[in-house]
This record gives C-alpha cells, structure tokens and sequence, in this order.
C-alpha cells in the first residue's frame, strides 16, 4: 500500500510538471503583449522596450520557464506584472471565496444526488422515481446561465430571499452575510452538477441491485432494500469516489461562469480578468494551482479507491 | 414469506408512493418556511449613512494613473485622490480651474511662461509636505513630446512658485495640467505605484480587492473641503444585470454609465434618479486610412454614407448624440457638421462602384467589453450598400497590440473618451494612418493661437477638413446615463466616464 | 437499428428522436429558407413583442428572433456532432494503449490523460481561442479534446476492468487472436459506457458552448448561435425575459434530447448483460 501511495505521489509530481510545461508553452503563444498593456496606449516604444526588459520577456524562453517554476517550487508565485501584487497573496484571499463556493456545492451535490440516486434506482420502476430520474436529467440538460438567471428572478427579484449578486466586502468576518451570498450561485451549480452525479449514483445502484452477491443476499431472505444497503451500497460508493475528482474539479471550473454571472470576487472571476489582462505570470501561476488541486484530488480519489475496492488489491496496476 | 406474492402486499407497496409524495411535499414546505423566516428578513430601515458605493463598468488593470491605458484608473483616482495645479471645473466639460495652485498662473505675453504659485499647507497622503520640487519632478517627467506631443521646461522660483517654459505657445498646456500628465505625486514616495497611490486629494487610496472593488478613505488632513463622505467604494461590474441587481439590494448607491435598454429598469422608480452626464466620448469607427481600400477616399466616404446615425442614435435609448466630426459640443472647435458625408446608401453604392469596391468584405476590432447592438446595426447598414462586415471582439489588450500599435486591421470601434483629443488625427503613426498636411498646418497654428476665439476658428476649419476626408466615422457622441439613489446628492454630471469627483457628494 | 427500433419503443427515445429531426430539419431548413433574415438588425424595430412578422419578436438590435433560433440549430447542432466525432476518436486513441497496453505504455497515458483531464475546458478553450481567435472549430477542437479525454478515461478505466474478466481470460485460453478479443468482447462491453458518455458529451458539449459564449469566447457574432443569444440578452431578463427564454428553452431541449436518447440507448444495449455474454464466451 506504502508503495502504492509513494508510486502514485511520484505520479503525480511528473502530472503536475508535465502540466506545467504545457500551461507555460501555450501561454507563451498568446498574443498581446503584456508590456503594451503596463505601458498603455500613451508609452512610446522606448519605454515599452524598457518594460519588456523588466519583465524578463527578452530572455531566452527556456530561462523564463525555469525561473518561474522554480520560484514555484519555493512557495515563490512571484508578483503580478500589472499591479505588483504578490499572486500568492492574492490567490489566497480569491480562495476565501472559491474554496467555500465548491465545498458548499459538493456538499448540494451529494445531498441531492446520492439518497435521490440510490431512491430512484430502488424505485425505478414507481411513478416517483420515474419523476425523479425525469427531472434529474431535465436540470442537467439546463445552461448554467441559464439556470442562475432563473434562480435570481425567482428567488432574489420575487421572493426576495436571497442576494442576487455580489460577495460582502469585508469577507468572512460576518460569516452569515458571506454565507447567504453564496447560497444562490452553490444551489445553481450544485443543483446542476448533482443531477449528473445522480445519474452515476443511479446507474451505480441499479447494477448493484443486480449485482450477484446482492442477488444472493435478496435470495436468502434479506429484503431488496436490506440487501441494496448492505450488500449493494459499498459497490455504490466506490463508484461514486471514482467520479467525486472529477465532479470537484467540474466545481471549480464551473465557478469561472458563476462567478461571473453573480459577481462574485473568487479565482473563476479573477482568472477571466487576468486571462484579459494578459497579466501572464499571474494566469500561469493561477492555472498551475488549480490543476495542481484537481491533479491532488484525482490523485486522492485514486487512493481511497484502491483503499475500499477488493478487486483493485490484487491487480498489478501501479 | 408466502405472502410475499399475495397480491394484497402488493397493493400496499404501491399504496407508499402517496405517502412518499406527500413526506417530500412536507418537507419541502417546511424547509421553504424555515428559509422564509431566517433569510426572507425584510430590508431593514436605512440608517443613516457616511459612506457610498459607486459601481463601475470598467475595473483598473493597475493603479499608475500616468501610464494607464484604460479610463477607470483616472475614473477613481484623478480629482479623489492626485490631484495637480488645475483641474476640471466641477459640472463642466473642459472649464479649467485651480487646485493646488492659489489662482490661475500668471502667462507672459507672449504666450511662453506660465508662473504657478502653489498652496501652502498641503500634504501628502504619506504625511509629506508638498513642495515644489515635487511639481517640477512630476511634470519634468509628463510633459515630453511623447506623451503630451509638445516639451516644456520646469522650474522653480524660490519655495512657492514655479515656472513653466514652452518653446512656442500651445493652448493645451493648462488643459493637459488639468488631465492626467499635471498629476503631482510625491518625489520621495516608495509605494508601489502599481497597486497603491498617495497623492493630496481629499481621499486617501485604501484597499484595492481586485476582480471586487477599490476603497478610499475621507482625508482628514486635506487641505481644502473636506469630504462630506468618510468612504466611497467603487464596485466594478463588467454585466449590466449584476449593476441592476446591486442597485436594487442597495449594494450601490449610484452605478455610472448604465446600458441604454436597461433604463426600463428604473423608469418611473422614485428611489433612483437617472442622470444622463454630458462627455466627450465619441465612438469612433475608424479606417485603416493606411491601407487599401481605405486609402481611396471614395471608399472611405461610401463607408462614411452607408450608416444611419439617427438609427445608431436611436438605438441608444437616448444616450447619445449625432455627430460629425471627431470634436464634441463643449470643446474648442466644435460645429455642427453632421451634413458632411450624411447618410445616403444610395451615393454610397455610386461611390463605390466608381471605385470599383463593390464587393468589399471588411472585418471590424473591436474590444469585447462594449455593448454591440449598435455594431449589429452598422453591419446591417453596411449590407445594405453591398459592404460584408465581420465583427471581431478581441481583449483589449489584443486590439491595443493588433490595432492600435501593428497597426493590423480594416475598422476598429472603439470610445475615444478623452476631450480635446482631436491633434490624434494630425499624429505620426497614430493608427488611422491618416494624415493631411493642411489639417496639420491649421492644427498647429490652432494651438499655438493665444486668443481662444481664432483658435475656435482655426480648429473648426481643421475639423471640416478632416470630417471631408472621412479617415473615420464619428458614429455618436456617446452621453451616458448615470443611476443614482434618491439619499446620494451631488453626484458630478459631466464626464463621469473620465473622472468622478466626489469632493461634493454627501449621502443622506 | 435494432436497437434503434428498441429505442423508440420508450417514450424518452421517442421525444429525443423527435427532437433531434425537430433540429435537424430546422438546420436544413435554415439553409435554404428562413422567416427574416437572421443578422438583418434596424433601430426601428428593437424589442418588438412575438407578432405575425416577428414570430417571437424581436431583440435588441431589432434582429428576428424566431429567425435567429432556427438558424442557431446548425450551430449547435454542429458543436453537438464535431465535438462527438473528435472525442471519440481522442477517447479511443487513448483508452486502447491506455488500457490494454503494456505497462510503460499505460503508464505514460495514464500520466497524460491525468493530466489533461486536470486542464480545465473552459481554461483550454479561452487559451485556445486567445492563440487562434474565436470560432466554433475553436470550440469544438477545445471541446473535442476535453470530452474525448474524459472519455479515454472513462474508457480506459473500463477496459483495464473488462480485460481482467473471467470471459475475456477465457477467451484469451481458447486461443483467440488479441483482435478479435478486441472487436469481438472488449470493445462490444464497453459500448455501453461508451455510447453513454458519448451521448453525455456532446449534449453536455452544446451546454458547454453557450458557457463559452456567455463568458465571450464562442461562436462569432455573426453566426446566429443559441448560445450567443443568450449571451447578448442575459443582462436584459428582468426586463425583455421573452427574448432570453428562447435561447435557453432551445438549448434545453436539444441537450434534453441528448441525454434522453443516451439512457434509452444504453437501457436499450444493456439487456445484454455482462452475465449473458459471460455465458456466450465459455466454451
């Protein structure tokens, strides 16, 4: 197991670089130069010359790279070019917004897929979980903007419960105020994201209804539903674990459109921003450690899989 | 076990699903009463309030007010925050004043001096007294041929004067001193210029939340009025529906430069007032004059004709006005040359057959932050006289690069909101690629003039010469409408695209 | 076809296939015909209300709504099948080597595909279109290769699994060729998953383009796209809702139709069970 673990961490810091030496090659090809920017449409090409010199732009590409990951891998994310504010710093207080965003729509997305998906299989054949698996792919087939928009409208311009757009400017420090503005964008993208969920956990619950060991468990003599929860259920959550990486990746992504949409000031929104800037060290470095996260979480949904599933302890899979 | 197939256990299988049904309608209304009552608690009466919030279209990539591109940086910073000898009368769109200069310098006859006496008793934000080493520092760095298109030398005189040499008269020094080259900034200072600012005005820079806001606080030491209000935040909102929203929570007080259609919004809403500012911003559809087919005037004027500028107008729900040439009302210069190539797709076409351009395929660059309704239009007008327009959105930052320094397009629309900024149309390498000997010759003997009547004149006269040329198509001046709650009073009402001066809003 | 025909058997097959002609026949139809011409803006006209001319009204440029709904169908029809091609043509190319590889080979694309799939699509498709400009094959390119790795994963996954199983093994001991294993038992168990994924992707690819679109980097201006409608009038709900109803009502449904026609597919291929073909291939 040991090995396995180190195995897979070792995997993973080749996935990270690997990713890294991507991101930077593909932004080094953008166009728009981020000097003329700094310099704005007034700078005369001397200074702009002279800024590319500060910048680093002049040196060889390969230096560039170097001195950026390198500075990466001493916690060191370097300043923005445009502003000269440390990214580190400035990642961590987007983060005060993303991180809880994701985490409050994971936790919308295994409240609703997980009992509702297990339900709908037991029951598949009921007018209710007809329902419900009909409405389940009805949300998923809805634009997020779409569904957002509908959501302000109804519960924000109608019945006034929720904020409709915005993120309280002193940050967590009325945690209610924090915690209400991100009730409506969590719902619209949990909501959506939970009813894909919802068709693994479904589709995971009914081959386990028909999975043998749970056929002989209802054959000798336990109920279908004892038999589902204790002889189904654990086939089920392996199922769920391996998509659980993705699904949490899918959050964070998904958040660069919420954000937008409800104005909220996280990474999602900054990024576009910045992406617009060309403000190219602080979209690198950005980027860098989003998927550093998701590569962390497919590398952690790896583990625990391997951790609760039987068959995998035999393979030779590394 | 046995009743297991009975059909009566059956029936009572099925007859669960009501009760299910009926569980799930429970709970939903119970936990739709439960979010009634804990978040549907009703807007708690305003106290009384100390601070504003301002929502901007447009965010600052970074806060050196000198060497920004975009107009938000001046937006929130210039007036608030730096301030320079003179400034913009408040409520006017190019009336110049003093600031931290006591009066309005003294100029020598023949047009060449200007002597400044500064103010006593004025500090930085940094604590710093200001000096007069600091102006001359600041202005010996601004006012270079590349940035203001003309040189000057400056010097003190003693510890409260300072003396500004031209080397021939030019009618835009006090203008440019009242704009963002003027701005004084402390000599001494190490902040970082990108992500802070220290200047005298009557706030003092806070916090910038990027992707969120920008604070300033009231400052206490200022050397004149001080702020009625203690903070004012700028909010930064990109969508229009976001602004509408926020206005409505009471996140905003006052959201400037509001997107025509949604003046719907607050029709007939007492809690708003809705104030269309006057500005200088012209929307300009410019042609690559450099570049073929555009270098046939023929062609130029057809694209001039093809569009309608009553329909582009109308299309503006009010915010804008038509125009003919690249100087606005309000500024030296301006007259009513809406005649000059008017609409007439008809003679459009003719010219362009003359021309042999009859199928011309153009693209258009655009920066992807406007609203396009107005582009869907000219592509629209555009076919009408067999022009085929493709719009291209591009980041900012893209059409500065493409556009505005390679030079690298057919048309670009894009707002030139800056006053007095028709000497762009006699620049060198100024991306039109237009140039006109005569409107160069009438331009310089315009602001070389020291009789602000005959420089009127003399502009007027470069004006039409260059509106016959059609290096351009003044599309409107764009007039837009700003939405301000009922408890904000003083609020500018001029050029709130440029600079928002908040020395005289008070919120009730 | 059989399958086809069990497909339409079930009510959710019938209204996917209905709606699939639905759009496809608008998209045709569009070619050579449509009620107004879609890009043909006028000031005199903004906002109008649904009317005989203007069946849905108007929007904000004073284009033809209905006009510019039947026309956007052929864009998203279109993303719908580029980005279903691509990706399963990314999927398979690394879901075989990746799965039934030798063990440096799958090592390599395991490495990859974690990799690429840990690259967020919306971030591939802004870079994408900063490089080469906006356009849908910029999108469906950036679209193609996100759900063809999710895919070659999901594939991948599947066929270290399948390969594993008691037929596969047995059939390996009779003696067949590692092709026909292939043609004939892995690819065929995996089918399912892949036809379900296949589906997912490209309803969810249509989704996806509106997201692009929204955030302004989808389809051109001046291509008619349900997804840049929704865009241009998002910002106008509370006031002109019509206008942006349709946009997301049609896009909706056609995702709707996708995912539909997915589980009625897949319910329809998954009566042959694994158990079934487990008993076919023991000699």
């Amino acid at each position: 197991m040991t090995r396995f673990i180190l195995g897979r961490v070792g995997l993973l810091a080749v996935a990270w670089l690997l990713a890294s030496v991507l991101i930077f090659a593909t932004l080094r090809i953008l166009p728009g130069d981020v000097a003329l920017v700094i310099g704005g449409s007034k700078a005369s090409p001397e200074r702009t010359a002279q800024l590319r010199e500060a910048l680093g732009l002049n040196q060889p590409i390969l230096t560039q790279y170097f001195e950026w990951i390198g500075g990466v891998l001493r916690f060191d994310l370097g300043e923005s070019v445009l502003t000269g504010a440390s990214i580190s710093a400035e990642l961590i207080e987007k983060a005060e917004v993303t991180v809880p965003l994701t985490l409050l729509s994971l936790a919308i997305v295994l409240l609703v897929a997980l009992p509702l998906g297990v339900f709908a299989a037991y029951k598949r054949r009921s007018a209710v979980g007809q329902i419900v698996q009909a409405s389940s792919v009805l949300v998923s087939a809805i634009p997020v903007v779409w569904a957002g928009l509908l959501g302000i409208i109804v519960l924000s311009t109608w019945l006034q419960w929720l904020p409709s757009q915005g993120f309280p400017r002193d940050g967590w420090s009325e945690p209610w105020l924090a915690f209400r503005a991100l009730i409506l964008p969590a719902l619209t993208i949990g909501l959506i994201e939970g009813a894909i969920l919802f068709r693994f956990v479904r589709s995971a619950t009914l081959r386990a209804l028909e999975a043998d060991h749970v056929r002989t468990a209802m054959s000798q003599g336990n109920s279908r539903l004892r038999a589902l929860l204790a002889h189904g259920l654990p086939g089920v959550g392996l199922s769920v674990v391996s998509v659980l990486g993705l699904q949490a990746a899918a959050l964070l992504v998904g958040a660069v459109v919420i954000e937008q949409l409800f104005s909220l000031p996280g990474l999602g929104r900054m990024l576009v921003t910045d992406v617009g800037n060309r403000d190219l060290t602080k979209v690198q470095s950005t980027i860098l450690v989003m998927t550093g996260i998701i590569l962390a979480l497919g590398a952690l949904v790896d583990v625990v899989h391997r951790l609760i599933d039987p068959r995998m302890k035999g393979s030779s899979e590394e | 076990m046995s009743e297991k197939a009975t059909p009566t256990y059956e029936k009572r299988t099925r007859s669960k699903t009501p009760l299910i049904v009926a569980i799930i309608v429970v709970l939903a209304l119970v936990v739709a009463a439960v979010l009634y009552f804990t978040l549907g608690r009703a807007a708690a009466p305003r106290e009384a309030k100390t601070d504003i919030n301002i929502g901007l279209v447009l965010e600052p990539t970074s806060l050196d007010v000198r060497a920004n591109a975009g107009v938000a940086t001046g937006q929130i910073l210039i007036d608030n925050v730096y301030e320079g000898l003179v400034g913009i009368t408040p409520g006017t769109v190019a009336d110049i004043q003093p600031v931290l200069a006591t009066e309005m310098p003294e100029i020598s006859d023949d047009g060449l001096v200007y002597t400044f006496t500064i103010r006593d008793g004025v500090t930085f934000h940094s604590g710093a007294a200001l000096t007069v080493g600091d102006i001359v520092d600041s202005l010996t760095t601004t006012l270079v041929p590349d940035n203001v298109g003309f040189s000057a030398a400056i010097e003190a005189v003693g510890e409260q004067q300072v003396q500004i040499t031209l080397e021939q008269p030019n009618s835009l020094l006090l203008w440019q001193l009242a704009n963002t080259p003027g701005l004084i900034l402390e000599s001494a200072a190490t902040n970082n210029l990108q992500n802070s600012a220290n200047g005298t005005g009557p706030f003092v820079f806070s916090e910038w939340k990027q992707g969120d806001s920008l604070t300033l606080e009231k400052n206490p030491d200022y050397w004149g009025e001080p702020a009625n209000v203690e903070t004012a935040t700028f909010r930064f909102f990109p969508e229009g529906r976001a602004a509408v929203n926020a206005l409505k929570d009471g996140d905003i007080d006052v959201h400037t430069a509001l997107l025509p259609p949604l003046r719907a919004e607050f029709e007939g809403n007492a809690d708003f007032t809705m104030v269309r500012a006057a500005s200088t911003d012209v929307f300009t559809l410019a042609y690559n004059n450099a570049r073929a087919p555009f270098d046939d005037i023929r062609v130029r004027k057809a694209l001039s004709m093809a569009i309608d500028s009553e329909a582009l107008v109308a299309s503006q729900s009010g915010d804008a006005k038509v125009l003919g040439s690249p100087i606005t009302e309000g500024e030296p210069g301006y007259t009513d040359l809406t005649q000059i190539n008017d609409y007439d797709p008809e003679a459009a076409r003719q010219l362009l057959a003359e021309a042999g351009q009859q199928n011309l395929s153009l693209t258009i660059t655009v920066p992807n932050f406007y609203e396009t309704s107005s582009l869907d239009l000219i592509t629209s007008q555009f076919a009408e006289i067999g022009v085929s327009a493709k719009v291209n959105p591009v980041e900012f930052p893209t059409w500065l690069s493409e556009v505005y320094t390679n030079h690298d397009f057919d048309l670009s629309y894009v707002d030139h909101a800056e006053a007095r900024d028709f000497g762009n149309y006699v620049r060198d390498g100024y991306y039109f690629g237009y140039s006109n000997p005569e409107v160069a010759t009438l331009y310089a003997e315009a602001i070389a003039n020291t009789d602000p009547a005959q420089e009127d004149e003399l502009l007027q006269q470069a004006a039409t010469l260059v509106a016959e040329d059609a290096p351009a198509k003044w599309l409107f001046n764009y007039t837009p409408t700003n939405v301000v709650s009922s408890h904000v009073s003083g609020f500018p009402e001029v050029n709130t695209n440029s600079r928002v001066n908040l020395a005289g809003v008070t919120v009730e | 076809m059989r399958v086809l025909r069990r497909v339409m058997r079930t009510p959710s097959g019938c209204f996917a296939v209905g709606v699939f002609a639905l759009v496809a026949g608008a998209a045709l139809v569009s070619l050579v015909w449509l009620p107004q011409d879609p890009n043909a803006a006028s000031a005199s006209r903004l906002w109008l209300p649904p009317g005989a001319e203007h069946w849905l009204g108007t929007d904000g440029s004073g284009r033809d709504i209905a006009s510019r709904i039947i026309a956007g169908s052929r864009v998203s029809l279109g993303v719908a099948l580029g980005t279903g091609v691509l990706a399963s043509i990314i999927g398979f190319a690394l879901a075989l080597p990746g799965g039934l590889g030798n063990r440096p080979v799958r090592e390599i694309v395991a490495v990859s595909i974690d990799v690429l799939v840990a690259f967020p699509t919306i971030l591939l498709a802004i870079m994408l279109t900063a490089v080469f400009g906006s356009g849908i094959p910029i999108v469906i390119v950036s679209l193609g290769v996100a759900f063809g790795v999710s895919i070659g994963r999901v594939l991948r996954a599947e066929l270290r699994q399948v390969a594993g199983a008691d037929f596969v093994l047995a059939a390996r001991v009779a003696g067949l060729s590692k092709f026909r294993i292939l043609v004939r038992h892995l690819i065929p168990s995996v089918r399912p998953v892949f036809v379900v994924q296949l589906t997912l992707s490209m309803g969810t690819a249509v989704l996806a383009e509106a997201s692009l679109s929204y955030l302004g980097f989808g389809a051109p201006k001046a291509i008619p796209s349900w997804g840049v409608m929704l865009a241009e009038t998002q910002r106008y709900i509370s006031i002109y809702p019509a206008t942006v109803l349709w946009p997301g009502l049609a896009i909706t449904l056609l995702v709707l139709a996708f995912f539909l026609f997915g589980d009625a597919l897949r319910d329809a291929l998954d009566v042959r069970d694994p158990a079934d073909e487990t008993a076919e291939v023991t000699p």
